[in-house]
């Protein structure tokens, strides 16, 4: 057995080394592109002692960004130290898209001590790499580091950025501790959105003492749809006072699919004006109840 | 024979002709065997409907409800039968899916408490178990697993073209039946897997986006088939117990 896997590795560091000229490159690239990728793939079998130079290897060489990538995915599956610094040093320097792989490998891999290593390397990086360790963080389920970097963010970019990880993740606890940024209720808006956290949405859509985050929790309600959300919809548009609510919530409705409620409002409108927005509203949305609609607000003559 | 597809399309009363209902349902009183397979199936696809939803971030189910009422509209403007094939073909992959994380969320998931999830599975007490029948339950985990990554892995194999009009639909379901893997792979305290698992789901968002290039779309595909695989290698190592431990 160990015969045969110090085979295996031999040819597949081989096969891995193996460059070839740049006219036969030309003719067979893909087929030793592929053939590599393989090679890689079949590592996992390999023991880490046997595999760790072949793969040190690939990272270092010249190889693709795509083959890189493979060789940082395996090292990431390694629970060996040697396989972890590589994995590292790549995140922390590579640049480019070879460093946000190996970010993305750091969350994949789920070290502790490597997790712990990317506050430093979100702090000294571009943009790119930044977004990566957020995503990172999100893969290891590390809800309170990306809680961290929202409250010392520098700027409202970099705050929406954590929040709307955090809602991805459904961490309302630790959003719902940024409401005290000032500013910040829209962005937090649509993370509860994300969240699927309608009973914070509920409260802030009815809470009129701050529209601008009132208009955003009516829209993030209609991203989240569902029954409940349908019914105060439609209550809310009935009892709206502000025209701006009013087509918030329309477009709410519009958002979840709610025709039939636009039906039921089309039924109760009052005035021509609001029935013919509520019409429009019904095409827009397709509404098989759209032509019943149409056929009624024309009185029966488009019999 | 008659086939499990078949079965289960007649289960849900969708997809055969009246005729093909006729000859499973005297099929049924015949054959005894039969019978017994089909009480079986009705079971588990009855335990499926008990499944707890899982609730999917708001701006994945506005894209499926996007996806959705694309199809729908799609379907509409048709004004013809589908295909039975292509219909087939996509409820097929709908309820090999669904029959697979039935196995999975159905049978395996022991649900625990996961903090900073709260729309995960609520914690249910376990009944004392003994090493043997903690063992059981993590190799019948690992195998409903490989089973599941293997059936994703052929749903990325099968996915059609993106300028496909059912590449965003499928594309869907295998993003659904990822983070279902991701849950089933939380409560039985597998988080390498998790953590893949929550990998996947960016780049098969990206995928999914329409302003992706075919080219990216090509490259996510392959870089998703390649993890997925290696994954499913070192799973399978572990289940059959073998040397290594990468």
């Amino acid at each position: 057995m160990k015969l045969q896997l110090k085979c295996l590795v031999l040819i597949l560091a081989t096969l891995l080394a193996t460059t070839s000229n740049a006219q036969d490159r030309s003719k067979s690239g893909h087929a030793d592109e592929a053939l590599k990728l393989a090679a890689i793939e079949a590592l996992m079998m390999a023991p880490p002692d046997k595999a760790l130079p072949v793969l040190a290897g690939v990272v270092s060489g010249s190889g693709s960004i795509e083959l890189k990538s493979r060789a940082l995915f395996v090292l990431s599956q390694i629970d060996n130290a040697e396989a972890n610094a590589i994995v590292l040093q790549a995140a922390s320097s590579a640049g480019g898209e070879m460093q946000t792989e190996a970010i993305r490998m750091i969350g994949i891999g789920g070290r502790e001590d490597s997790i712990a290593k990317l506050a430093g390397i979100y702090q000294s990086s571009d943009k790119a790499a930044r977004e990566a360790v957020l995503e990172a963080y999100m893969i290891a389920d590390e809800a309170e580091a990306i809680y961290q970097i929202a409250s010392n963010a520098q700027s409202d970019e970099e705050f929406e950025k954590a929040v709307h990880m955090l809602g991805v993740m459904g961490a309302t606890d630790f959003i719902k501790r940024l409401e005290s940024r000032p500013g910040a209720t829209s962005s937090l808006v649509f993370s509860y959105a994300m969240a699927g956290d309608t009973e914070t949405l509920l409260r802030i859509a009815g809470d009129s003492s701050n529209p601008e985050a009132q208009l955003a929790a009516i829209n993030g309600l209609g991203i989240v749809g569902g029954a409940q959300v349908n019914e105060t919809l439609r209550e809310l548009y009935r009892t709206a006072n502000d025209e701006e609510v009013r087509e918030a919530v329309l477009k709410a409705m519009l958002i979840s699919g709610d025709d039939m409620g636009v039906i039921e409002l089309f039924k109760a409108a009052t005035s021509n004006e609001e029935k013919a927005r509520l019409l429009k509203m019904l095409v827009i949305m397709d509404s098989d109840g759209a032509m019943e609609a149409i056929d009624a607000a024309l009185g029966g003559d488009g019999q | 024979m008659i086939s499990e597809d078949r079965l289960i399309l007649y289960f849900y009363r969708d997809g055969l002709a009246e005729m093909e209902r006729q000859e499973i349902a005297a099929a049924l009183n015949q054959d005894q065997e039969l019978q017994q397979r089909y009480q079986q199936l009705s079971s588990e696809l009855q335990a499926l409907s008990q499944v707890d939803e899982v609730p999917a971030p708001g701006y994945m189910a506005q894209q499926w409800h996007t996806a959705i009422s694309r199809e729908a509209q799609l379907e509409r403007q048709k004004q013809a039968p589908v295909a039975p094939q292509r219909k087939f073909f996509i409820w097929g992959l709908a309820a090999s899916a669904l029959l697979c994380l039935g196995v999975v969320i159905g049978t395996l998931i022991q649900p625990l408490p996961v903090a900073q999830r709260p729309q995960q599975a609520e914690a249910l007490p376990l009944p004392d178990s003994s090493v043997e029948e903690v063992g059981a339950r993590s190799a019948a985990f690992m195998r409903g697993m490989q089973y599941s990554l293997s059936d994703q892995h052929l749903g990325l194999d099968q996915l059609p073209p993106s300028s496909d009009e059912s590449y965003q639909l499928l594309l869907m379901q295998i993003i659904a039946q990822n983070r279902l893997i991701e849950r089933a792979a939380v409560a039985n305290k597998a988080p390498e897997l998790a953590r893949l698992m929550r990998a996947f789901e960016p780049l098969l968002l990206k995928m999914a986006d329409a302003s992706t290039s075919p080219e990216d779309v090509a490259a996510l595909r392959r870089q998703l088939t390649f993890e997925l695989g290696a994954m499913l290698t070192k799973l399978q190592q572990t289940s059959s117990g073998s040397v290594t431990e990468i």
